[in-house]
């Protein structure tokens, strides 16, 4: 071969594919280093890693060249560009380890060297014969365990009681408190060293005041030399629910921007921690499923709002009508700030702001994707008679934007099916409050009474045909709707056709780190290939979410993004029957995903390896910005990875 | 009676001389270029000193074959997509280039230097065919390549292949 020079060399190699490619790169020094030299060939590997999958690629237009896509740089510079990016994800390796935790617990915090874990109901049902934990010797209530991950400056100090002894030598700490603790409203933050906490006080049929649960938070210093929580400056904070549901266990839960989220049944209660003040109240809608709150960012809250089951007349032959589904949008400086108020009757509810209406026909999509849907043949509900199936938001608190996903069913290109896919549709804080600026929100009507009546009689009278949002109108009056083809064009809309978004799990503040859960698609799991494969995806993202023009980039696009590989998990039995043995999954393969936005076609590209934990599946992943805790559905063990040498 | 043919005389490596249709050379963007620079000075042989006699009658073969179809623009560079997207090669072609290694470098050579796209491009496509779905042992097995790597070296870049490995 040496008879050939490099240039006829070069033409040889344009023609492969990338695989073939990155294989030559290993036949010799000559292949290395045309390959590595040749801006056409490192462009067609890159070129190749950005490209839309081909089934979506054939069904838009055709995937178009790095240079195309940004006229401003030659293909040379975003070449440059790219290859040092490359470099930075090359060398970015989080220090991993593992930790075993008793069975019971369950993480709930992770902090720059820490991880916090508390006794998990969930958790200890999958035991015979575990209890919650009861008063230590001590005298006094166990809460959390702190676990120091790296050492050498360790907040405790000797051994004492309440340590744990694990495997993997992380030192360890119980901490405690005075009184028994609620244990499922507990709330931590490892770097304000804050702990939140409940009181139980248990059931009781009495529902005056004394017998009622505690609406009581409880805040402590975290870190103390004897495990023994210290009391806070602001030590209590007290807050009143509806008394009706004062027999419902209340859970915590921190939010960006320093807020304490106390919910009861429907009613959440904002609380600014440092101060221990009520921030506003915000009174969900009866009768309605909405599964989702979440703060994306200290100024907003989410919540995804629809009928459990189709609305009405439910007997006989009537056609039901359309499901509506709705993301109400609050602002968090224009909630009532009453909780003090005697809230007697149910019928209050805290008026959002806007009401973004979900797309649920194909005519509610950009063309390019409605184009693609196809009637949904199975998993249809009873007047479920839309495209676009059941719509979820996922938890993106703090990440300043807000991810909603649905079961959709598409045209399968390549054996001319049809397969399911999820359809994806992001928008940032700063979209969606530009969309609340240019809608004139009234400000009046925070909170109002509906007759109880309305709030649970069915669809009886309404003519839902007429006006499909009379239902919604009949509890937020006043609430201006914004149907999908008003606010769509503000937000990112694709199609997941790989693998669908289990959930994107955490972040921390303003952070800029995610992390994505991603699990193949049907298809796959039918074709085998990649049989019921859980994948994790941490993505770094050097993005300013404020910045709307990076809308694309920032949300799953090309540059200005890191992703790391972190790992893939089987989770089906029948993973490997195909090779009839136990075989880890091939590191390293990474996974396409077209994104759209109103700027153009942008491309995501995910990477993953082979998690160190294989065969189990991920229940909770936690990331506070450097840090972020890996737990599994069953055993006890926690994988973590420290970024923090590449901050 | 037909017009008279034109032809040119090509002048191989081996001090062979070939009288060809002007045509069939034109094939060859070089080739035409030297016969425009040369205008009509008849009976004046252009020399091809790095294509042997028995590598151009390979060549002429292909060119009398393709001589009627329309040439490739003269802007039409290597890195054309339309070309290069498609691994498969003409009925004709794939038959009239099973020839052996040795041969087939000579000819991607040969058309290299003569600048007869289509031509580079089947050979191309012939040796990347040749290529495809191969271990890099195996490449250097048909090539006859020495692996002047060291292991830590092919290691290192095998690592770093890793993440875009399907």
């Amino acid at each position: 071969m040496a008879v050939l020079d490099d240039d006829v060399l070069e033409a040889i190699l344009l023609r492969l594919g990338v695989r073939d490619l990155l294989i030559c790169s290993r036949v010799s020094r000559q292949f290395n280093n045309v390959i590595a030299s040749s801006t056409m060939i490192q462009l067609k590997l890159y070129t190749h890693l950005l490209r839309p999958p081909a089934s979506t690629a054939s069904c838009n237009e055709s995937p178009r060249t790095l240079h195309e896509r940004d006229g401003s740089q030659n293909p040379g510079d975003e070449l440059r560009r790219l290859i040092e990016r490359e470099k930075t994800l090359i060398v970015l390796r989080p220090k991993h380890r593992t930790i075993h935790i008793p069975a019971d617990q369950g993480i709930i915090a992770s902090g720059n060297r820490y991880i916090g874990t508390a006794y998990s109901d969930f958790r200890a049902m999958m035991l015979n014969d575990s209890r919650p934990p009861g008063k230590a010797s001590n005298g006094l209530w166990p809460v959390v365990i702190i676990w120091d991950l790296e050492n050498p400056i360790s907040p405790f100090s000797s051994k004492r009681e309440g340590q744990v002894s694990v495997e993997g030598k992380v030192e360890s700490q119980q901490i405690y408190v005075p009184f028994q603790p609620d244990l499922n409203a507990i709330a931590v933050c490892l770097e304000h060293d804050l702990l939140a906490v409940m009181e139980e006080k248990g059931f009781s049929l009495n529902t005056n005041r004394s017998g009622r649960r505690s609406n009581t938070v409880h805040l402590f210093h975290l870190f103390s030399e004897d495990g023994v929580a210290i009391p806070r400056k602001i030590e209590q904070i007290k807050v009143e629910f509806i008394p009706e549901w004062s027999n419902i266990p209340a859970s915590l839960s921190l939010e960006p921007g320093d807020i304490l989220r106390m919910t009861r049944e429907r009613q959440h209660i904002l609380l600014d921690c440092p101060t221990g003040s009520v921030i506003g109240v915000l009174q969900l809608p009866y009768n309605v499923v909405s599964p989702t709150i979440m703060m994306p960012d200290p100024r907003t809250i989410i919540a995804n709002i629809y009928w459990p089951i189709a609305p009405g007349q439910a007997q006989g032959e009537k056609r039901y009508p359309p499901i509506q589904r709705y993301i109400a949008v609050y602002e968090v400086n224009n909630l009532p700030d009453k909780p003090e108020r005697k809230v007697s009757s149910q019928t209050f509810i805290t008026q959002p702001t806007l009401l973004l209406s979900l797309p649920s026909t194909e005519i509610d999509v950009p063309p390019d994707i409605g184009h693609r849907l196809r009637p949904r043949r199975e998993g249809k509900l009873p007047g479920d008679d839309t495209l676009i199936g059941m719509t979820w938001i996922t938890d993106t608190t703090g990440m300043e934007y807000f991810h909603l996903r649905s079961d959709i069913a598409i045209d399968n290109v390549k054996d001319d099916g049809i397969r399911r896919a999820a359809l994806c549709i992001r928008m940032t804080s700063k979209s969606l409050r530009s969309l609340i600026r240019k809608c004139e929100v009234q400000a009046e009507q925070r909170e109002i009474e509906i007759e109880e009546s309305i709030l649970w009689q069915g669809v009886n009278g309404m003519d839902l045909n007429a006006n499909k949002h009379e239902r919604i109108r009949r509890m937020m009056p006043h609430v201006r709707i914004l149907e999908p083809r008003d606010w769509l064009v503000h937000a990112t809309v694709f199609i997941e056709t790989e693998m669908y978004i289990a959930s994107i799990v955490q972040s921390y503040a303003n952070k800029v780190i995610g992390a994505d859960i991603l699990r193949s698609s049907q298809r796959e799991r039918e074709e085998g290939s990649e049989v019921g494969q859980v994948h994790l995806h941490i993505r770094l993202q050097d993005y300013n979410p404020l910045d709307e023009e990076l809308l694309g980039y920032s949300l799953g696009g090309l540059g200005r993004k890191k992703l790391v590989p972190i790992g893939t998990k089987d989770m089906s039995q029948n993973t490997n029957r195909k090779n009839g043995h136990e075989s880890a999954r091939v590191p390293g393969s990474y996974v396409e995903r077209v994104e759209r936005s109103s700027t153009g076609k942008t491309t995501v590209r995910t990477r993953n390896a082979t998690f160190p934990a294989a065969g189990e599946e991920v229940e909770q992943v936690l990331f506070n910005g450097s840090l972020l805790a890996v737990q599994y559905s069953s055993g006890t063990q926690i994988d973590v990875f420290n970024f923090d040498n590449d901050s | 009676m037909a017009e008279k043919k034109q032809t040119v005389i090509l002048q191989t490596s081996d001090d062979e001389q070939f009288t060809v249709e002007k045509v069939v050379a034109e094939r060859s963007a070089m080739i035409k270029s030297m016969m425009e620079d040369l205008g009509d000075q008849e009976g004046q042989a252009i020399p091809l000193p790095n294509v042997s006699s028995s590598v151009l009658t390979k060549i002429l073969e292909y060119c009398d074959h393709h001589k009627t179809e329309p040439l490739p623009a003269p802007d039409a560079n290597d890195a054309d997509d339309s070309r290069r997207k498609t691994s498969e090669i003409g009925e004709w072609d794939s038959r009239w280039i099973q020839v052996d290694q040795e041969m087939l470098f000579e000819i991607i050579l040969a058309a290299n230097y003569l600048d007869i796209k289509p031509l580079l491009d089947v050979g191309c496509k012939t040796v990347a065919n040749m290529i495809k779905g191969k271990t890099p042992e195996e490449i250097r097995k048909l090539f006859n390549i020495t692996n002047d790597f060291t292991p830590e070296e092919e290691e290192q870049i095998r690592k770093e292949n890793e993440w875009a490995e399907e």
